[in-house]
C-alpha cells in the first residue's frame, strides 16, 4: 500500500471534521465548503508522504483556529450584550 | 493623627497576638531596585479585600527605601523587611525560606502574591513548605475562603474553596485595580531573617528596555503580525503607531516565531494576557488562538487587506485596506 493510500483515511477524515464545523462559520457554510474544497483539490496531488503530513498538521491548526475563532466570536457577543 | 497611630497600632497588635483567630494577611512585594512592580499593586488590592490586616513583607538589599514607600500605602497594617543581597532578585530557594519562616512567626492565614513571573517563582516552594495547596491566578476574592480563577487557557472559569489553614494566593494583575500610594502610615520592623543557604546563584539578566507602556498593563495595545512582511517593517510601521497613541507594542506568534519581533511582545495564551481599552491588530488575518488573550479587551480593532479575514469577524471595528498605506495614515492623523 503507497503512503498516499495509507494517509487516505486521516485527510478523509480530516476533511469531514472541517465541513462539519464550517456549518456554522459566519459566511455561511457554502463560502466554507467551497474553499475548504479548493484547498484540499489544491492539495491532492501530493504523493511525498512527509509533504502530506505537513498539509494535514496544517489542516489541524486550521480546525483549532476555527474553534478558537467561535469561542472568541461566541465570547465577545457574550460581553456586549451582558458586561459592558 | 494620634488617632490614626492608634489605629495602627491596634492593627498590629490583633496581627501578631491574635492572628491564629482571625484572619491576616501577608503580600509579597515585588521590587527590583528600590522600585514596585506594577503588578504587586494591584495584588495588595486583593489582599485589602481579604478584609484582614495586610502585612506587607520586602526583601533585598534596598528593602529600607521601599518599605518607606509601602509604608505609605493606604490600608496596610504593617510592613516586614529583610534587607539582604542575598533577596535582591528574587531567587526562589532563600525567598520562600523567608516567606514560609515570616508566614509561621506572624501567624498569617493568607499569603499573597502577583501572578507575575516573581509570584509564580517563589509562591509554589512557599506552599510546599508550609504544605497548603497554592491557588493561582485569582481573578475575584469571593470571600476569604473561596475565590474564582480562570482555568483550560480561560475557558472556563472556577471558584475554589480552600480548606487549607493557610491560603496562598496569586493575583492577575489586570483583574484588580492598582491601590492608592498615598494615604496610609504603617510601621516597619524587621523579618525573621532564615538566612539559610544559597542553593542557586544569580549571574545576570538582560532586558529589553522600552520607553512604552508595559504590555501586560497598557491602556492601548497595538498588535502587528505575519502581514507586516519583515522585522524592518514591524519596526517601521508599528512602533511610530504605538507612539503617537501612547500605546504599547504586542505581536502575535506568528510575527514572534518568524523573528519579526522580540519574543516579549508576544499576546496570547502562551505570552502575555492583556485587557486594554484599545486593541488595535494591524496585519494579524487568523492566528486567533493566540489572540485568546486579549478577549477581554473593551474595543477590537483590525486592519487587514483581506475583507474575509476570520479576524474581522471578532474584532468591533474593521478596516479593510493595504496596512502599508493606512498604518502610516493613521499615524500622521494621531500625531495631528
Amino acid at each position: 500500500m503507497s503512503a498516499k493510500q495509507a494517509l487516505k483515511p486521516q485527510v478523509t477524515q480530516l476533511y469531514k471534521e472541517l465541513l462539519w464545523m464550517g456549518r456554522d462559520y459566519p459566511q455561511g457554510y457554502k463560502y466554507f465548503r467551497d474553499r475548504c474544497h479548493k484547498v484540499f483539490k489544491a492539495k491532492s496531488g501530493l504523493t511525498d508522504p512527509k509533504e502530506i503530513e505537513n498539509a494535514i498538521k496544517l489542516g489541524e491548526y486550521v480546525k483549532k483556529e476555527l474553534e478558537a475563532l467561535y469561542f472568541l466570536k461566541r465570547y465577545r457577543a457574550m460581553k456586549r450584550a451582558y458586561y459592558d | 493623627m494620634f488617632a490614626l497611630r492608634n489605629q495602627v497600632r491596634t492593627h498590629i497588635a490583633r496581627g501578631f497576638v491574635s492572628a491564629r483567630q482571625s484572619l491576616s494577611t501577608l503580600a509579597l512585594i515585588e521590587q527590583s531596585n528600590g522600585t514596585i512592580a506594577g503588578s504587586t499593586l494591584n495584588a495588595l488590592t486583593a489582599a485589602k479585600e481579604l478584609g484582614g490586616d495586610v502585612t506587607a513583607l520586602v526583601a533585598g538589599s534596598k528593602a529600607a527605601d521601599v518599605a518607606a514607600q509601602v509604608a505609605k500605602i493606604k490600608g496596610i497594617a504593617a510592613v516586614l523587611t529583610a534587607s539582604s543581597p542575598a533577596y535582591d532578585h528574587g531567587l526562589p530557594e532563600n525567598y520562600a525560606d523567608l516567606v514560609a519562616a515570616a508566614t509561621k512567626e506572624g501567624g498569617f492565614t493568607h499569603v499573597v502574591a502577583p501572578s507575575s513571573a516573581f509570584g509564580k517563582n517563589v509562591l509554589p516552594r512557599v506552599s510546599a513548605l508550609l504544605d497548603a495547596t497554592q491557588i493561582s491566578d485569582i481573578t475575584k476574592i469571593e470571600s476569604e475562603d473561596t475565590f474564582v480563577r480562570p482555568i483550560y487557557a480561560g475557558n472556563a472559569i472556577e471558584t475554589v474553596k480552600s480548606k487549607d489553614p493557610i491560603k496562598l494566593l496569586t493575583v492577575r494583575a489586570s483583574a484588580f485595580p492598582a491601590v492608592e500610594l498615598e494615604g496610609g502610615s504603617a510601621s516597619v520592623s524587621d523579618a525573621k531573617d532564615p538566612a539559610s543557604e544559597p542553593q542557586s546563584e544569580w549571574l545576570s539578566e538582560e532586558l529589553t528596555k522600552s520607553e512604552r507602556p508595559d504590555l501586560g498593563g497598557a491602556k492601548k495595545v497595538v498588535s502587528g503580525g505575519r502581514g507586516l512582511k519583515n522585522k524592518e517593517n514591524f519596526d517601521k510601521i508599528m512602533f511610530p503607531l504605538a507612539d503617537a497613541l501612547g500605546a504599547a507594542v504586542g505581536a502575535s506568534r506568528a510575527a514572534v516565531d518568524s523573528g519579526f519581533a522580540d519574543n516579549s511582545l508576544q499576546v496570547g495564551q502562551t505570552g502575555k494576557v492583556v485587557a486594554p481599552e484599545l486593541y488595535i491588530a494591524v496585519g494579524i488575518s487568523g492566528a486567533i488562538q493566540h489572540l485568546a488573550g486579549m478577549k477581554d479587551s473593551k474595543v477590537i480593532a483590525a486592519i487587514n487587506k483581506d475583507a474575509d479575514a476570520p479576524i474581522f469577524e471578532v474584532a468591533d471595528v474593521g478596516l479593510v485596506a493595504d496596512l502599508f498605506d493606512a498604518v502610516p495614515e493613521l499615524t500622521e492623523k494621531v500625531k495631528a
